[in-house]
């Protein structure tokens, strides 16, 4: 994966990310979200802008959010964009869409920084708890990446404990979120009569989820985000 | 500032941490329980819980806590703790220990001094005044806080810690943990014990 991200050097993981001086804590709890921009998105993009900033004041106001740090990954065409992890504050809510489907590359280079920033921060004596969500209507359609690589992700970060959640708009990406090898996967189903609301629906589960999963200390259930 | 955090031997063994601290308006207190104790944590946060409602006299707590552990095995088990309390008047600060542990003196520039108490001591645990002389082999006369008193003219703050922290002082962190200590990072000292939990084998309390 050298070809799609060099490896970082610590000085640039601080830098990218937040710096250790600024958290004021022992415990921390990282949230990724991958959000498709890829143009089969367009006709949600009132939604996604109006969820997107549910979804960041619940984080913002639940009693967890000092000890949250959250990054936000968009992937169209050949472009994956992943922020560092921020204080939610700084979550971005814009949404627009244009595009193909470079799934497999958000997933491999989103996993990647996860999985580095985690261990950069375990390695200064925090206790590291971390989320990986996709919103996604599948398929891939201009990755470099392959299936196999981009499961071999997922599967990495299904062994270190970090619940992988996907939310899917339609089946063709519940296909590819179940082939991913995702522990949690949540329908959109744009057929309903309401799929504004199921959106909403997504969000609200996804943000009470993640709030519940950085929350309960010592939980060992079965690694399923979405127990509501 | 407080910071208490298990030992790693503490960890490795399944033991509780033993140790307790709070801060409030009139005190800063650190209780370190006796590793020989089943259970002396449960005394010391008990007696850290009711002094630090700032209603009852150190000679009321131990009176209300050898009501619940009667029996000379019940306070050998729990409540056998250090207790070590910084509280100020307005020239001086006061440092009433009973048991050992450090006082920690940070003086206006910065420079910190660490004063070891009781060392190479069998702790004086206040709750020997509870047991009867005949189950005691020291102290049969009774323990007593020993008061120092330190002027403010010469030291700008003053802490105490449980003797946990002579493995930081004896650690290779020791410029690092001090140099957190003098900005008053309590999270950086904190992820600073969790890093390199194998040098802190004790439990580690720090009030200042």
């Amino acid at each position: 994966m050298a070809d799609v991200m060099d490896v970082m050097g610590l000085d640039d993981i601080e830098q990218e990310n937040t710096a250790m001086d600024d958290i004021n804590s022992e415990t921390i709890n990282l949230v990724c979200t991958l959000i498709d921009e890829s143009g089969s998105m367009g006709g949600n993009i009132q939604e996604m802008n109006y969820n997107q900033s549910s979804f960041k004041d619940a984080l913002a106001n639940s009693k967890e959010a000092d000890e949250m740090l959250v990054a936000k990954g968009t992937f169209s065409n050949s472009n994956v964009v992943i922020g560092g992890y921020k204080k939610i504050e700084e979550f971005d809510t814009n949404y627009k869409a244009s595009g193909m489907t470079p799934l497999y590359d958000a997933i491999v280079i989103g996993a990647e920084k996860l999985v580095s920033y985690r261990t950069y921060l375990k390695d200064q004596g925090m206790n590291v708890k971390a989320v990986f969500a996709v919103f996604s209507d599948g398929e891939d359609t201009s990755s470099r990446n392959s299936l196999s690589e981009a499961r071999r992700f997922v599967e990495n970060l299904n062994s270190l404990e970090i619940p992988t959640a996907f939310i899917a708009f339609g089946n063709s990406a519940i296909t590819e979120a179940t082939n991913l090898k995702f522990k949690s996967i949540l329908k959109i189903d744009s057929n309903t009569p309401d799929p504004a609301s199921a959106l909403r629906h997504a969000f609200d589960v996804l943000s009470k989820s993640t709030i519940k999963s950085v929350s309960v200390v010592g939980n060992k259930d079965s690694g399923d985000l979405f127990t509501m | 500032m407080l910071i208490c955090k298990i030992g790693f031997e503490h960890v490795e063994r399944g033991l509780n941490c033993q140790d307790f601290g709070f801060e409030n308006l009139e005190h800063k207190c650190v209780m370190d329980g006796c590793s020989e104790g089943k259970h002396s944590e449960v005394g010391a946060k008990l007696f850290g819980h009711l002094l630090s409602q700032d209603r009852y006299s150190i000679d009321d707590i131990f009176g209300m806590l050898s009501d619940i552990f009667p029996k000379y095995e019940d306070v050998r088990n729990h409540l056998l703790f250090t207790v070590l309390i910084v509280s100020e008047t307005k020239e001086d600060y006061i440092v009433d220990i009973c048991g050992d542990g450090y006082i920690i003196k940070q003086k206006y520039n910065d420079s910190i001094e660490y004063e070891k108490i009781g060392e190479g001591n069998v702790p004086e645990y206040f709750a020997y005044n509870y047991v009867s002389p005949d189950h005691l082999s020291k102290y049969k006369d009774g323990v007593e806080f020993k008061r120092h008193i330190l002027l403010k003219r010469e030291y700008k703050a003053v802490g105490v810690a449980s003797d946990g922290l002579e493995y930081i002082l004896n650690s290779p962190f020791k410029d690092e943990f001090e140099k957190h200590l003098i900005g008053r990072k309590e999270f950086a000292i904190r992820r600073l014990i969790n890093r390199e939990h194998k040098y802190f084998k004790d439990d580690i309390s720090i009030v200042i």
